[in-house]
């Protein structure tokens, strides 16, 4: 079962981010962020990293999911 | 026909790709690299994987099909696995967003197949007086034919797929606003 990103689209709208932003950000296609939000794509340590430091969250903020 | 022709066919050939890779290599700053990131590299892997079974399967087929359809498709039998895994590997990678590099302008791409599927066609065309089949065996032309019904195909897919991203694009924004 794929879990949907939802604090990926809070903090990129916490930014005032749209998806084509970030994504145009972190040089990504705004399909890639849209995957990621979804649950569909796991992205490697890079691009949660470039994602992180774009958005000012840490990893644990965006990518650690509750139980 | 003889050898002059079929040199300076290949000669033509030669020239014509050496002018795409240099066009290519212009149109990216950094000596012709593709951008793509993870995802769409990811993609692109499967796509291929999923090509290769295609063409490999395909490949298979003049085992089980009529020797009379065989024989009469002559040559252009080994030309179908090619265009099957090219056909795969184009699909998948256009309904998985990863057939474009990031941030490609797909209204050029849309013309560049247009014009790649015109000109295959009317090289198809050309062939129309001497007819396309000789001696109960199918013409070499066809395969112009094929690329052209292959370009438009492509063109089909990558319009739909233009308009679903536009919509869902726009889903995503109203949702951003919101």
């Amino acid at each position: 079962m794929t879990m949907k990103n939802l604090k990926l689209k809070a903090a990129r709208a916490g930014k005032d981010m749209s998806q084509a932003d970030l994504a145009s950000a972190v040089g990504v296609s705004r399909q890639t962020i849209n995957s990621i939000e979804k649950g569909d794509y796991n992205p490697t340590i890079k691009l949660c990293l470039s994602i992180c430091k774009t958005l000012g969250k840490t990893l644990d903020e965006i990518f650690w999911e509750d139980e | 026909m003889g050898p002059v022709y079929y040199i300076s066919m290949f000669l033509v050939v030669l020239i014509i790709c050496f002018l795409c890779v240099t066009l290519a290599r212009k149109c990216h700053s950094d000596g012709g690299k593709a951008k793509y990131d993870e995802r769409q590299i990811l993609a692109r892997g499967k796509g291929y994987k999923y090509a290769f079974y295609a063409a490999v399967f395909v490949s298979f087929l003049p085992i089980v099909i009529p020797d009379n359809i065989v024989h009469f498709l002559g040559s252009i039998i080994y030309f179908v696995p090619l265009f099957v895994g090219i056909m795969v590997y184009i699909s998948y990678c256009i309904w998985n967003d990863a057939y474009l590099e990031i941030n490609l302008n797909i209204k050029s791409w849309i013309i560049y197949m247009v014009l790649i599927g015109l000109f295959n066609i009317c090289l198809f065309l050309l062939h129309i007086k001497t007819g396309y089949v000789e001696n109960g065996v199918i013409n070499i032309s066809v395969v112009n034919l094929m690329m052209g019904i292959l370009c438009f195909i492509v063109l089909v897919e990558l319009i739909f797929k233009y308009a679903f991203d536009k919509r869902r694009e726009a889903d995503d924004d109203e949702e951003f606003e919101a």
